[in-house]
């Protein structure tokens, strides 16, 4: 029992920094558009 | 050798404009060289900042493109991870079906969903000085908060990393692989599924479950 507990706790911890790593990506992912969109302004790239 | 000397040259001295005038021609022509070799580094210098700025853009979209991918199978990663989550009670195995159902989810602990950036101009950029090419601030302020960003990402990509390696130490001990890879083929899946009822378990006591022969 102790090792299932163990496995899921490991599990729950996995998944809480997985969301985090997912929010990150999210985050950046938004950044770098934003980044695309304003380089493209300011260097007049198509 | 003989040095034929024209008669009718003299060495007239030369008088304070003449002087001043060969004083400004040489000095025209310093500044003349100076300048033109100014504005051509400079001409050099925008073509290159603007060869990064194309790059970089091209990174951004292949970041893009595959931060979408990431976030796809992250997400199904962590469908599946709560699946397993909600299958691994004490009692799990009174119930074949959940056995087997979790015997597949674990399969999404097996591969990691990172991603790496694109960071071939960023770090161009950085190494070599070439920031100073960029002759805007805020050019420079926005690529800087980017890269600061993507170090944080990147660190949080080694917890994701070490956490993931910490489940896949444990799970040797939960899983009767050798059951279970027994009966799959090589493309991964059941050869007959209901073979597998039964026959595979969790281990959800220390003394571990008992093993049952697997009659082929």
């Amino acid at each position: 029992m102790k090792e299932l507990k163990k496995y899921k706790s490991t599990i729950e911890f996995t998944k809480q920094i997985i969301d985090s790593y997912r929010t990150d990506i999210v985050r950046l992912k938004k950044q770098a558009a934003l980044l695309i969109g304003f380089l493209k302004k300011e260097y007049g790239l198509s | 050798m003989e040095v034929h000397h024209h008669s009718g040259l003299s060495h007239k001295k030369k008088n304070f404009r003449e002087y001043f005038f060969e004083f400004l021609m040489i000095f025209l022509a310093v500044v003349l060289g100076f300048l033109a070799e100014n504005l051509r580094e400079r001409i050099s210098d925008h073509k290159k900042e603007r060869e990064y700025i194309e790059s970089l853009v091209q990174d951004l979209k292949s970041d893009t493109a595959l931060a979408v991918k990431t976030i796809y199978a992250v997400n199904s990663q962590m469908y599946g991870m709560d699946t397993l989550e909600m299958l691994l009670t004490p009692d799990i195995n009174k119930n074949d079906s959940a056995v087997y159902i979790s015997y597949r989810q674990q399969e999404y602990l097996h591969n990691e969903n990172t991603m790496n950036f694109s960071n071939r101009t960023i770090t161009q950029l950085f190494s070599s000085g070439n920031m100073r090419l960029l002759r805007k601030q805020s050019v420079s302020d926005q690529i800087t908060d980017y890269y600061s960003a993507i170090k944080a990402v990147d660190a949080q990509k080694e917890y994701y990393i070490d956490y993931f390696h910490k489940c896949l130490e444990i799970y040797q001990a939960i899983y009767e692989f050798n059951a279970y890879h027994s009966r799959i083929n090589a493309e991964g899946n059941f050869v007959i599924p209901e073979f597998v009822y039964g026959k595979i378990h969790i281990a959800t006591t220390d003394e571990g479950v008992e093993k049952i022969q697997i009659d082929d």
